[in-house]
């Protein structure tokens, strides 16, 4: 499956191999073939040389010719200031002071910069016939924007009719544009309109719905799939851009994946997005790229979802980064690793808690806010605090202010669910509840008898009697062998007399006597350095 | 090396924000060297010249050309733009004059990055609401009404003009109830209060501080802004809350809930306050500033208590 074949069966949401991907390389492009924002975005070779490269390095499935949104406002006449490293910024709204909206003319396909990202399109097309390429124009709603300045605002209040029209002229200019990008060769039309995060459901209504919805279907008549997209906090206009009657709608981080996913296929309308653009791709590293297009492949599955970046790429976006992305999307088995090591740090890597009592004292944990500053907790480690000393020693107790990460893991491995909680031994013993004196004592008191009876059952000891020769050893042996049989107990003696075992225990004159005492603490698995920790400080 | 506290002044087109940058710039001067960022093309943007020539008074000025600062695709630059500025010129402290159309976290959360952190936290945010257009603009323009729930400070200018300025305390009472709020004409507002150091109580004041008077707060405190599209388990705020609280000497924001609700939330040091707001987005948003915390952190304390 091609990836032009997997992008355009996902808008459909019929069913493909894997998640698609799209990297929006905008003046990104730029960055892989060492040019500045302006050099790539005002040259035909540039653009047609920097997306190659990109799709070199990043294999994806589809890719915009460019992204710039100041194209069309730069053709009716807007100023540009330019960036080395920025898509170039809006100086000027023509409508705010030197024009009339009668003197605008939609953009011929040979005005401003149209005719060079066209050629662009072009070249692109031919090379890459396997990829989805990408038109995006500038939505209606920000084009108006962009024409008269942030008066726009005041004037849909003050004067909504001449809002209407503004937005009637920049919709014939968003048809032209896709018309242009369709021409050339593009596979799929994306258009932008990010301002319209800024209103509210009414007013998207009230001004973009019309020529949105005549702009999607203007997109179909002429073959093609249109997607909206948007950035920003539009969470509010989702439903109505959905009801725009795009086949796709594409957001950024400010929106849950979730959320749109939710009410996009409820539509029947596909959706994409959302990687984190500063946080993660221009400021994270390969193994954040991971986590972050995993946590957007497992919101989105794998029915209508393209993955992508929630906008342009910053023009200085590691490649390493987008590389990780490429690698994770055709890789099901790093998706897993990822996931799995994802999973096991959300659930802070519980503690083996099976063997903790077996220390030789009884430990009492209580697990806190912090004492200081949550009174229950200060009453609850107060009332541990007093009764500890009657068991000289015996008893050693310890909070675990949960402020820190390491108690918080501490308290999810014992299974204590509310705050504060006294364990005993590791088992849960009072929960919210500042037990009376008399009932910690013997709650403690029983916790000690169990143990006696275990250490009476597990203890083994052993004395070791080491000569140069049986003959050596020979009197030992017979005066151990007495006074075991006077004490009655049930302990074993063993002779060595190899150099080996002699040097080991640092012997200088024999015979000598070695008396080893052993306990078993656990059989069949291997604990936690955590718990025996817990258990040499017996000795 | 101590770090410059940053103040974020949003507010809509025409409420006032020149006019507050101006009178700060005034307060600052000769005990302060102030830095002041503002958007290049904004239509009622400072000339630096010009105000210097006004007010005679020593500042630097960054002037950012990337239109507006609202989109995350423009915020890379800005980054650049801004760690340059303050090595550059080491403010004691930074204004940055956000649009009207900026999303306040999402230009916190470019502090969070690992260069600028060393150098800047996320001191406070003011709001300047225009009386005027308040009302109607807050309907139209959920990020207007964004930028109002999040600030700590609110000036509700313009009232000498405005006699329903009562209705639109309330109103944003309603939205953020641990703001500070002031009825101003030409801002004109105590900045003392406004801008006052970070509290640091006693016993944390030990060995880290060593404030002097003067100082505009610089202890050394960093910031943490996250934001989440996964709710909290509406049992466990209380808990969250206090565990963030304890290692924060200022914590807010929003808190979206497994019940629906959201609960905005105040807490200075131990002193933790929360209440039910109505919101309409379903987001959390938060900002700590403290020595101890970290986004990691905070991200893991919050992953922790959505999951349980």
């Amino acid at each position: 499956m091609t990836g032009k074949e997997r992008i355009l069966k996902t808008i459909k949401l019929q069913k493909t191999d894997r998640i698609p991907w799209v990297p929006f390389v905008g003046c990104h492009g730029g960055k892989l073939i060492n040019v500045s924002a302006e050099e790539y975005l005002k040259s035909a070779t540039n653009i047609y040389e920097g997306v190659t490269k990109a799709i070199e390095l990043y294999s994806p499935d589809g890719i915009p010719v460019i992204f710039d949104l100041q194209v069309e406002a730069e053709a009716l006449g807007c100023k540009l200031v330019w960036a080395e490293d920025n898509p170039p910024a809006m100086v000027s709204h023509i409508l705010a002071n030197e024009k009339t909206l009668a003197d605008l003319k939609v953009p011929s396909e040979n005005d401003g910069r149209i005719p060079v990202i066209m050629e662009a399109a072009r070249r692109l097309r031919k090379k890459h016939p396997d990829i989805a390429l990408y038109g995006l124009v500038t939505g209606p709603f920000t084009l108006a924007l962009h024409l008269l300045g942030t008066d726009i605002f005041i004037k849909m209040m003050e004067s909504p009719d001449e809002i209407i029209q503004l937005l009637n002229f920049t919709k014939n200019v968003t048809k032209s544009m896709s018309g242009y990008y369709i021409d050339a060769g593009c596979d799929v039309i994306a258009v932008v309109d990010p301002m319209t995060s800024q209103i509210d459901p009414g007013s998207f209504e009230a001004f973009v719905t019309g020529p949105a919805t005549e702009i999607f279907s203007f997109i179909r008549k002429k073959g093609v799939p249109g997607s909206f997209f948007v950035c920003g906090h539009a969470e509010q206009n989702i439903e109505a851009m959905c009801g725009c009657d795009p086949d796709n709608v594409s957001i950024d981080e400010n929106i849950s994946l979730d959320f749109v996913k939710q009410i996009a296929l409820k539509n029947n309308i596909s959706f994409g997005g959302n990687i984190k653009l500063t946080v993660v791709l221009l400021m994270g590293t390969p193994d954040d790229a991971h986590r972050e297009a995993l946590e957007c492949m497992d919101q989105g599955g794998d029915k209508g979802f393209i993955l992508a970046p929630g906008c342009d790429l910053p023009m200085n976006t590691p490649p390493e980064n987008i590389i990780a992305i490429t690698e994770l999307v055709n890789d099901k088995y790093l998706q897993d690793v990822v996931r799995a090591r994802e999973r096991s740090e959300s659930d802070l890597d519980l503690l083996n808690m099976k063997d903790y009592g077996n220390a030789g004292k009884v430990i009492v944990d209580i697990i806190t806010l912090d004492s200081e500053s949550c009174a229950p907790c200060q009453y609850m480690v107060e009332a541990v605090k007093n009764i500890a000393p009657h068991f000289e020693g015996i008893v050693e107790w310890r909070e675990h202010a949960i402020k820190k990460m390491e108690a918080v893991t501490f308290m999810n491995s014992l299974m204590v669910k509310n705050i504060p909680t006294i364990c005993i031994d590791g088992k849960i013993a009072f929960v919210s509840r500042i037990p009376p004196k008399n009932e910690l004592v013997a709650a403690i008191q029983k916790r000690i008898n169990e143990k006696l009876k275990l250490i009476i059952t597990s203890r083994n000891a052993e004395v070791l009697i080491i000569g140069k020769s049986e003959k050596d050893c020979s009197q030992a042996m017979e005066n151990i062998s007495l006074a075991i049989k006077e004490t009655g107990k049930n302990i074993k003696v063993r002779i060595a007399t190899d150099e080996d075992t002699k040097l080991s225990y640092g012997i200088t004159s024999t015979p000598a006597i070695i008396l080893t005492e052993h306990k078993i603490k656990s059989q069949g698995e291997v604990p936690k350095a955590e718990i025996i920790r817990e258990w040499l400080k017996e000795l | 090396m101590s770090k410059t506290p940053v103040y974020l002044i949003t507010g809509f087109l025409g409420s006032g924000k020149t006019t507050f940058i101006r009178q700060s710039i005034g307060h600052f001067s000769g005990k302060n060297k102030t830095g002041i960022i503002q958007n290049e093309f904004a239509p009622a943007s400072i000339d630096g010249k010009e105000l210097k020539r006004i007010t005679g008074k020593d500042f630097d000025i960054l002037e950012i050309n990337n239109g507006s600062v609202f989109c995350v695709c423009l915020l890379s630059g800005f980054i650049t733009s801004l760690k340059k500025f303050v090595m550059k010129y080491q403010p004691d402290i930074l204004l940055i004059e956000a649009s009207g159309l900026s999303d306040v976290m999402s230009v916190g959360e470019v502090f969070n990055s690992p260069e600028l952190q060393e150098h800047i936290f996320l001191a406070g945010t003011i709001c300047i609401v225009d009386a005027g257009h308040f009302m109607k603009i807050e309907n139209l323009m959920p990020r207007v009404r964004h930028q109002v729930m999040i600030a700590d400070h609110l000036l509700i200018n313009k009232t000498d003009l405005n006699p329903g300025h009562r209705d639109i305390l309330a109103k944003i009472e309603a939205i953020n109830p641990f703001g500070k709020k002031y009825l101003t004409t030409y801002c004109d507002v105590g900045l003392d209060e406004i801008f006052q150091p970070m509290p640091v109580p006693s016993w944390k004041k030990l060995s880290v501080f060593t404030e002097t008077p003067g100082d505009a707060g610089r202890p050394e405190v960093r910031s943490a802004v996250f934001r989440s599209g996964r709710p909290l388990n509406s049992e466990h705020l209380d808990e969250f809350v206090r565990l963030v609280a304890s290692k924060s000497y200022r914590f807010k924001g929003m808190v979206w809930l497994s019940n629906e609700k959201t609960y905005s939330i105040q807490a200075v040091f131990d002193d933790v306050q929360y209440t039910e707001v109505e919101r309409f987005d379903r987001q959390t948003e938060l900002i700590a500033v403290g020595k101890d915390i970290n986004i990691k952190e905070l991200k893991s304390i919050y992953g922790y208590y959505s999951k349980v």
